[in-house]
């Protein structure tokens, strides 16, 4: 069945990759004349105002100090450029003699013309001494950066609360702090052809198997696009279906998160300048775990993983199931419930899937609109929704109450998924499931959970099956995701990730029961 | 290739939208909840009368009540339909109520449509009224919460749930109307000052209603049909073995009264002879006293025993009568004939044959009653 | 064309799932109606009648699969090409894709009908069957591992049904059942042969087999298979003779649909409109599996893409619905193709293994090279 492999998905992510293999950065060396190399680089950065020439004169020899003044640090300049070089002694004759007084860590030699371009745009500065086939690079980057803070869109009631910032290096200090192992691989990667937007692919080498990271390394390595603007980009970019409204890669901004599918085997990727990291291969299960069900004790977490399954079940099915009794299937509502259900839709005007589609549309604006909205504002538009709305509505003869309790749990529902863009897919996927059941009832459900099944099936993430643990089945992963069972049953890593080492800690001992007084 | 057949799935995916199938909206609809069948004046047509439960935001639980004449039940809903504002369907029909002459002349043809028609579930109770259904369901005078329908749907239910009556639900109507050598039993209602009552028990042979049996002979008809979990039983006993054991003076007094609840049963047939045919009928039950109208210390073991004796007496006796009654009418609700032909091979008879093999039946009865507490005082 | 098939190793599947394919190919739109069916002709012994046709399926299985193990890993085309050459067995395998599309077809149409006749009666037939096979397609486009996938979630998401039955249970009236073997022996017989609609479903182990990992294994996952299916069915047509009455069996079209009439839950009555409208999920493993194996059998034997053939197929098979008018029409290609699947599923396949086994014995050792080349 391997032709059969549908090409349709991939065109997308062809279409950016292996075009412009052939343009990569030209040799070509700087002039030796100082007052011709500002020209070239004025030339090649379009004389950008801000790009500074700084030329002083030592030992009779011409010095020019180059950077671009709004991403340097100025005072590092002064400091430990300048001032070591204009009050040396010594001679200094050679390129090196200028790299032995300069007390810079990260320096680099090069005379490469592009090269030079592109660090002084990453905030470095170049040094050259005239008449010499060398120039100094020296990092004096100036990163604005915010400190730690709380973790905003995933939030934790129980464990830690830090989140990534924009900064990878800040990022990655905060991974290797919380993974303390030598085995723990960082690796190089940029994405981006005109920005060049670095990057890191985080695994730990002995767990993580080997094709996925190599999966995940040459669909970043393919990928030719010439800007990334945030990781999630990027997670859609190299997706395996982009056209589902499902992820396939979890974004989470949590690094203990990250760090916790780590150590299960995944492989991450890591991007500067955005505050998530993207981890796979993700199941569809792992989308509603949280790193809270491992911090709590074993049966709150099987609970509570089961309450946002049935919670989620309930999201997608409870208002179509709500248009097609009361379109269609009147017969199977019990005599208790059938008065106070036809009372309360006795006097609304529309049709159960209009007014279900409206409601459904009202509490998506109110959510949009209270997401756009500041935070103190924000709060005002909930009550404005629930309560004004909600309760006006219902009087006005616009909708039945007993919708809006359904919508509410349903919304309710949706929420409870950890990964925020998970929720968002769960409630894109009820529209269509509601137009199903106002057109054909519990038919049309049943044909919109096929559709939705068959669809999911045939999802893989990283190459590997969405579905797992449920197809292909695998009683030993379903401990690690559907429930969590006592530690002692969790000494192993999921098989599904096929780590190379699949054990966390000796089972027998941990099983090993005591005898009764011994 | 690939794009016509992409358009051409959308296309496809586009049609059944205009392929809808027909709505049946709740509050538009009147909703029967119980529907009764007489005969109109003209040959040939039957008069029914529907009790609609219609949504009007105003008004709470109005029952609204309509009747018609037609030839078929299709077809009296139909004229219905024609009064009403609503549009009429029978899917949540919860009781079904025979005028006293159709069921007299057999109810087989109303409900095979009952059974035909897939809306209609098979948990809806039928009864049989005393007099008219009309008049049961029009001149009551009950100003309930609830909608007619589902106040009988109720009535009913709550007396099966007490094991007073017979669960006549459709499907174990079917269950005993089409079993051979089984007839069912069905509850009869009547009004009684503007009330609905139950009356008793109409019996059955096949589809055409016979007799009337008292609600006090009920019981021990259902402890021969299935067991009893809890209900009750008042029973008049012979005082004279009793005499010496009660305190107060009872030498004008003759019989003695005794509730008994908390009733336990269960009843083994045997097929003792399959000729004749003879069975032998046991019964177990455990009881215990709720009441009892004399004063008698019931602490004494010996007291015990003599109640014990004297009410399997009774009850052998009233459960003799009554098969006896139902020999005479050539009727079996019990379903001594079901039983007979589950125990005799290679012989597949008729309804009719063995009405005539019941009238010779014998039948050896034996009851076994243990009182097993006497409540909380002795 | 290859006797054997070699499917690249992402492309098998674990060999339990042997068992979940056997029991939703068996287990389809024949079990609403299986106990009456059985009961017209074998009486209140249906379910001896039934519980033999599920040991003679065993046997048949066993048989296949000791036929496939002749081989490395090939499928009934193959087999065919094998013992009877390119152009008979091409021939054959054409034969044999026919009877598979109409099982499909059978599949679809009755589940048409139940819904037309409990939940939309003027549902357009074509609306729904269309639909149906949309499902199909869109399944059998993502191919084996899909298909199988299908199979193994409609098992797990529908075996509560199965549950359900605890309600007609407590109506259970064991006198309908005594005496046990009243019937005549030949009508027995006979009622086996009248479940073979319901139980087909096993043949399609002469397809998936080059796809299963481990091959040696294969037997005893499908007979696991079996016996549930077997199980359950013994079990549904011993609930149904119990539960109704003799006449009302033979009158009722559906009646394990039937039996679900009686369950109520406090927020939910009438469990039938449920059942229905959740048999979809029932059905379309089966739509899946026979359109997938038949669409192999044509690219087997005419070659290039399998994508192509799937679309063919459904418009066809849709564009028989439209023939299908009432309900004495289905009855009769419902009664024509359950004979067919008679000759196809129980004995050509014992047939089938003879010969291969005489193939076997004849040229012994000479052959063994070239097949697996």
């Amino acid at each position: 069945m391997g032709e059969n492999k549908s090409n349709r998905n991939l065109w997308v992510r062809q279409m950016f990759r292996k075009r412009r293999k052939n343009g990569e950065t030209e040799k070509k060396a700087h002039s030796l004349d100082i007052t011709e190399l500002k020209e070239q680089l004025n030339k090649e950065l379009n004389e950008s105002p801000d790009l500074v020439f700084r030329v002083f004169h030592r030992d009779d020899k011409k010095y020019i100090i180059i950077f671009i003044s709004n991403l340097v640090k100025t005072e590092i300049i002064d400091e430990f450029v300048l001032k070591p070089l204009l009050e040396s002694k010594g001679n200094i004759n050679t390129t090196e003699d200028i790299l032995n007084i300069l007390p810079l860590t990260q320096v680099n030699v090069t005379n490469q013309l592009m090269e030079i371009k592109e660090v002084l745009l990453k905030g470095s500065l170049y040094l050259y001494k005239e008449g010499e086939p060398f120039g100094i690079i020296g990092d004096v980057k100036k990163a604005e950066a915010r400190s730690l803070g709380q973790a905003e869109t995933e939030s934790l009631v129980y464990g830690p609360k830090i989140s990534f910032t924009e900064q990878l290096s800040t990022n990655l200090n905060v991974i290797r702090n919380n993974i303390v192992d030598a085995n723990l691989v960082m690796e190089d990667i940029t994405v981006g052809r005109r920005t060049k937007v670095n990057g890191k692919l985080v695994y730990i080498s002995d767990i993580a198997e080997e094709e996925n990271v190599n999966t995940l390394r040459q669909r970043i390595n393919d990928l030719d696009v010439d800007h990334i603007q945030d990781s999630s980009v990027l997670a859609q970019y190299i997706e395996d279906n982009s056209w589902t409204v499902f992820p396939q890669l979890i974004t989470t901004e949590l690094p203990d998160r990250f760090c916790l599918a780590l150590i299960k085997g995944k492989v991450g990727v890591l991007l500067d300048r955005s505050p998530a990291a993207i981890y796979g291969p993700t199941t569809f299960f792992s989308f509603f775990e949280s790193t809270e069900d491992v911090y709590m004790r074993w049966n709150m977490g099987s609970f509570i993983r089961m309450l946002r399954l049935v919670a989620i079940f309930l999201s997608v099915l409870l208002t179509p199931a709500y248009v097609a009794v009361l379109t269609y299937h009147y017969e199977v509502i019990p005599s208790p419930l059938l008065v106070s259900l036809g009372q309360s839709r006795s006097n609304v005007p529309f049709p159960p899937i209009f007014e279900a589609l409206l409601l459904e549309f009202i509490i998506e604006m109110l959510r949009e609109a209270g997401a756009r909205l500041p935070t103190k504002v924000g709060q005002t538009m909930g009550i404005v929704g629930g309560i004004v709305i909600g309760q006006a509505s219902v009087e006005a003869g616009f909708t039945s109450n007993i919708l809006i309790i359904i919508i509410a749990i349903s919304a309710l529902g949706s929420f409870t998924a950890p990964s925020y863009i998970m929720g968002s897919a769960i409630r894109i996927v009820r529209f269509p499931i509601i137009v199903l059941a106002g057109i054909w009832g519990g038919v049309g459900i049943m044909i919109g959970f096929c559709i939705l099944l068959i669809h999911l099936l045939k999802l893989s993430t990283l190459g590997r099956p969405y579905l797992t643990p449920i197809y292909p089945f695998s009683f030993h992963d379903l401990r690690y995701s559907i429930f969590r069972l006592p530690l002692q049953y969790l000494g192993g890593r999921p098989e599904t990730n096929e780590p190379t080492d699949k054990r966390r800690y000796p089972l027998k001992k941990a099983k090993t029961i005591k005898d009764v007084d011994e | 290739m690939k794009r016509v057949v992409n358009i051409l799935t959308i296309i496809i995916l586009l049609i059944p939208v205009t392929g809808c199938v027909e709505k049946n909206q709740l509050e538009q609809l009147g909703l029967i909840t119980a529907v009764g069948f007489d005969y109109s004046d003209k040959k040939d047509v039957i008069k029914g009368t529907a009790v609609l439960q219609t949504f009007d935001p105003q008004m709470k639980n109005i029952s609204n009540i309509i009747s018609d004449e037609g030839k078929t039940s299709k077809g009296i809903r139909e004229n219905e339909n024609l009064k009403s504002n609503n549009k009429l369907v029978s899917g949540q029909l919860r009781v079904v109520v025979f005028g006293e002459e159709v069921a007299k002349d057999g109810t087989g043809r109303l409900v095979d449509t009952l059974n035909r028609d897939a809306t209609i579930g098979n948990m809806l109770y039928i009864s049989v009224a005393k007099g008219t259904a009309e008049d049961l369901l029009k001149k009551n005078k009950i100003e309930a919460s609830q909608n007619l329908g589902t106040y009988l749907y109720q009535l009913i239910k709550q007396n099966v749930e007490e094991e007073l009556v017979i669960s006549p639900t459709l499907y174990e109507y079917n269950h005993s109307f089409y079993d051979e050598g089984k007839d069912p039993v069905i509850p009869i209602l009547k009004l009684d000052a503007g009330d609905i009552v139950i009356s008793g028990a109409g019996l059955f042979k096949d589809d055409q209603y016979i007799e009337e049996l008292k609600l006090n002979k009920l019981f021990f008809l259902k402890v021969l049909i299935d067991q009893y979990k809890a209900g009750a039983l008042e029973l008049e006993l012979p005082i004279d073995e009793l005499k010496k054991f009660i305190k107060d003076d009872v030498s004008d007094k003759e019989k003695l009264i005794l509730t008994v609840d908390n009733i336990n049963s269960n009843r083994k047939i045997k097929l003792l002879d399959k000729e004749k045919p003879k069975f032998s009928v046991e019964v177990n039950l455990e009881t215990r006293v709720l009441e009892i109208s004399e004063n008698v210390d019931l602490g004494n073991p010996e007291v015990v025993k003599i109640l014990k004796k004297i009410t399997e007496k009774e009850i052998k006796k009233e459960m003799s009568n009554l098969i006896a009654h139902f020999q005479n009418l050539g009727i079996d609700p019990v379903g001594f004939g079901n039983f007979y032909n589950s125990r005799v091979r290679g012989k597949n008879f008729k309804q009719e044959e063995w009405r005539e093999m019941l009238k010779t039946a014998e039948f050896d009865i034996r009851i076994n009653n243990k009182i097993v507490r006497t409540g909380v005082i002795d | 064309m290859k006797v054997n098939l070699y499917p690249k190793k992402a492309y098998l599947f674990n060999t339990f799932l042997v068992a979940f394919i056997i029991h939703a190919a068996q287990a389809g739109v024949g079990i609403a109606g299986l106990p009456r069916i059985v009961f017209l002709t074998a009486k209140h012994d249906a379910w001896i009648s039934v519980f033999f046709a599920g040991v003679l399926t065993a046997g048949v299985i066993y048989i296949i699969l000791f036929m496939l193990n002749q081989y490395e890993s090939a499928d009934l085309y193959g087999i065919h090409y094998d013992i009877f050459g390119k152009y008979i067995g091409a021939l054959l395998s054409l034969i044999y894709v026919l009877y598979l599309l109409s099982a499909c077809f059978i599949i679809v149409m009755n589940y048409v009908e139940i819904v037309q006749a409990w939940v939309f009666p003027d549902l357009q037939t074509w609306v729904l069957s269309l639909i149906l096979l949309l499902l199909g397609v869109y399944g059998v486009l993502g191919g084996i591992r899909v298909v199988v996938g299908i199979c193994f979630m409609s098992v797990i998401l529908t075996i509560w049904l199965a549950f359900m039955l605890s309600a007609p249970l407590g109506h259970l009236d064991v006198t309908h059942l005594l005496p046990i073997w009243e019937t005549k022996t030949l009508d027995i017989i006979k009622g086996i042969s009248k479940t073979a609609l319901s139980i087909i479903g096993f043949e399609l182990l002469l397809f998936v087999f080059p796809y299963i990992e481990n091959k040696k294994r294969a037997n005893f996952y499908a007979q696991m298979g079996n016996a549930y299916t077997t199980l359950l069915f013994t079990v549904v047509t011993l609930v149904s003779i119990g539960f109704f009455s003799e006449v009302s069996l033979t009158r009722t079209i559906w009646p394990v649909l039937s039996m679900f009439k009686i369950i109520q839950f406090p927020n939910l009555e009438r469990f039938e409109f449920i059942a229905i409208s959740f048999w979809m999920l029932i059905v379309l493993p089966n739509i899946c599996i026979y359109l997938w194996a038949a669409t192999k059998g044509i690219k087997r034997v005419f070659g290039k893409n399998q994508r192509r053939y799937i679309f063919i197929a459904a418009s066809i098979i849709w564009g028989l619905c439209f023939f299908i008018r009432a309900r004495y029409q289905m009855n009769m290609v419902t009664d024509w193709v359950g004979r067919i699947s008679y000759g196809t599923a129980f004995i050509y396949p014992v047939l089938l293994a003879a010969i291969v086994l005489v193939k076997k014995k004849l040229f012994k050792g000479g052959k063994k090279n070239e097949t697996s080349s």
